[in-house]
């Protein structure tokens, strides 16, 4: 598998490398080719882009509301939690960090407490940086990337599978 | 696998195995290999991928001890299973009711079948009917019940129901058993849960292979894919548990994957002899998957015509070949035992509670019953365990809707494709090539299949279940993500894929903090 993923990365650096694949611009309604724009973002195509690419400054507006929106939530936000008491269902407003406290509170009795806290306690945090990283890379950075290809007519063409000059 | 997707075409000859050994030399190399770890110089659709996975990895921990242990269904009937044969060096098989029901006349105390160790019995609870569920009462704590009576007749109760299962999940846990085995159960549960974690990291890396196989060079559907496949509840849970209910998602995601190789390389001989093997592995591990094996054969029939009776025929032996050699021990174990190919006759005699106040439905009342799917949809997000923690229908429909939605936008992208008209010159996604085409269509057979599937078994046994679909996730999202991608336009679609991953963050976040918490933790 390890091998099957560096063949899409091998993919994407022929896309950057021959030049013959097309993008559509984020930022220009997506109704025409650029010919030879750079398709996927190498350092340097990233930072020219970032430079001409109005889109981006949307885009990080966007991210950042997200990633505001999700902070606030988990720190002043509170739900309406659903639990059992005595067979009777309750529910009640609780706040969310007051949730994630007992669920700490309660780990699994077993063996290497300490260890359980700490390795839960990095996975809950690393959750949160990582879905903020995770955030940046899909809505930021990660622009449409559309190389197009000719059609085949019989459907038995495998050139479908390489990027091949634009059509227009 | 690098090789297969290189030289799709054909069978790799000598000139091409010598240039491949040649690349594969040079990517070798101290400074390819330098290049190719710098996280920079890669794309911002792999560099995605790698948080993505990482983020997934530190979510699965949360998932893995938020559960008490013992929860999930059916774990503690593996657990007796993975002990068992770890202990005896053998498979535990299902007794058979009449020779039960002549032992258990002499001897009411020692019957001889395959048990769940009594040890286990205070988490009754989370068993399903087949061990008496009395673990609240102090007395049968210390002696757990080893038969019941229904209407007169007596049947033997705590029995490994999970041993008609195939051997290759249960093979693989056993080595840590043994290295495990000085801790307590619970303990063992716990690395046993750890350890499916990888086979969940397969599932969704599949799923980008898969549809960066279908369509390379669309960023859309790489990021919104493996976001859905790595944040859907059900799955993520599946793969947090001691089940083999994952390695048979990850078995059956990998023969899914082959398939669209195959149907773009017109089924090679190599690729051919890999779906065999994967399709045997997929069937070591959970028996559902024969369904995969009529899925590849419609898609050779398909992508080669029904004329080419020996391209065909060639292709059959290929795939057939390893496909019984890995799977036909299994099945003659099988049959030797039961005198059947699944043991399911078996265990429809020894439960009782199996539709007991009400006769088996036919296979379109559950086709037609809307309860039933609505029950197969909570199944799909909530009530995990044995239906243990529902969620609300407020949930279920901010669920639901977006999915409808997406499905409204995959029927307006399939018209868009049978038209042949109307999309964009440019947009390689709405102008699919033939072999395109077909591997979507049999992204949809999959899953109209998987669905079938669960319906003619709740025909025979009402716990019939969602989760016996999750193998072909990896098709639902590439369906409801193409979907998505047809009702947003281009240069929208940034926005929809940081909208998705943060709609599924979210939702991770309340069904944790809103449901399995406070079920859990609150309750006390």
């Amino acid at each position: 598998m390890a091998d099957a993923i560096d063949k899409s990365m091998r993919d994407a650096d022929t896309d950057r490398s021959d030049g013959t694949s097309t993008e559509l611009d984020a930022a220009s309604n997506g109704v025409g080719a650029i010919p030879d724009s750079p398709s996927d973002d190498t350092p340097a195509s990233r930072n020219s882009v970032s430079d001409e690419d109005p889109g981006r400054y949307f885009r990080t507006w966007f991210w950042m509301i997200l990633v505001a929106g999700y902070g606030l939530f988990l720190v002043f936000g509170s739900v309406e939690a659903h639990y059992w008491v005595r067979n009777s269902y309750v529910e009640r407003g609780t706040n969310v960090l007051d949730v994630w406290r007992a669920q700490v509170n309660g780990l699994p009795d077993v063996a290497h407490q300490t260890v359980l806290k700490t390795v839960f306690l990095i996975s809950a945090f690393g959750f949160i940086g990582l879905a903020v990283v995770a955030l940046w890379l899909a809505s930021v950075v990660v622009r449409p990337d559309l190389s197009a290809r000719v059609n085949d007519v019989d459907g038995t063409d495998d050139s479908a599978r390489r990027p091949s000059p634009a059509a227009g | 696998m690098a090789e297969l997707v290189e030289q799709p075409n054909a069978v790799s000859g000598p000139v091409q195995d010598h240039s491949a050994r040649r690349s594969w030399i040079a990517s070798a190399s101290p400074a390819a290999l330098r290049t190719r770890l710098n996280v920079r110089s890669w794309s911002a659709v792999h560099q995605f991928l790698v948080v993505l996975c990482v983020l997934y990895l530190v979510k699965q921990v949360i998932f893995v001890l938020a559960f008490p242990a013992f929860t999930g269904h059916d774990e503690v009937a593996h657990y007796a299973q993975i002990r068992f044969i770890a202990t005896e060096g053998n498979l535990p098989t299902i007794p058979d009711l009449s020779d039960w029901r002549a032992e258990f006349a002499e001897n009411r105390e020692s019957t001889t079948e395959d048990r769940i160790p009594d040890e286990l019995y205070r988490y009754c609870q989370y068993v399903t009917n087949d061990w008496y569920r009395g673990c609240d009462v102090p007395s049968y704590l210390l002696n757990p019940p080893r038969a019941v009576t229904f209407a007169g007749e007596g049947f033997p109760s705590g029995w490994i129901y999970t041993a008609n299962h195939p051997p290759l999940y249960y093979a693989m846990m056993v080595p840590i058993y043994l290295l495990t085995d000085g801790a307590s159960p619970a303990t063992q549960l716990y690395v046993f849960r750890f350890a499916a974690i990888p086979f969940g990291l397969i599932t969704v890396l599949l799923s980008f292979l898969m549809v960066r196989a279908i369509f390379p060079s669309d960023r859309f559907l790489s990021v919104v894919v493996p976001t859905f496949v790595a944040f859907q509840t059900q799955v993520s849970y599946e793969g947090a548990m001691l089940n083999n209910d994952i390695v048979g998602i990850a078995t059956y995601s990998l023969v899914l994957y082959l398939m669209v190789l195959a149907i773009r390389d017109r089924f090679p001989r190599k690729l051919c002899i890999y779906i065999g093997l994967a399709l045997g592995m997929a069937l070591l591990t959970k028996g559902t998957a024969l369904t995969a094996v009529g899925l590849v054969g419609l898609a050779a029939i398909l992508r080669l015509g029904i004329r080419d009776v020996r391209g065909l025929a060639w292709r059959a032996v290929a795939i057939g070949a390893p496909l019984v050699l890995l799977a036909a021990p299994w099945y003659a174990f099988l049959y030797s035992t039961y005198g059947n190919f699944s043991a399911l006759e078996q265990i429809q005699e020894l439960q009782y509670w199996n539709y007991q106040n009400q006769e088996s439905p036919g296979f379109f009342d559950l086709l037609f019953n809307v309860q039933f799917a609505e029950n197969r949809f909570m199944e799909t997000w909530g009530w995990f365990g044995w239906r243990l923690i529902p969620l609300s229908s407020t949930l279920l429909w901010a669920i639901g809707l977006p999915m409808l939605v997406c499905l409204v936008g995959l029927g307006q992208y399939a018209a868009t494709v049978i038209r042949g008209r109307g999309a964009p010159e440019n947009d390689p996604v709405e102008r699919p090539e033939n072999w395109q085409k077909l591997a979507i269509l049999m992204m949809l057979i999959a899953c109209v299949v998987a669905y079938l599937a669960i319906i003619q078994f709740g025909t025979e046994f009402s716990l019939t279940q969602a989760r016996y679909y999750f193998p072909v996730v990896n098709a639902i999202a590439i369906l409801l993500g193409l979907g998505l991608r047809s009702l947003i336009p281009m240069r929208f679609h940034p926005y929809g894929q940081g909208g998705v991953l943060a709609a599924m963050i979210l939702l991770n976040t309340i069904i944790f903090t809103q449901y399995v918490i406070p079920y859990w933790e609150l309750t006390t």
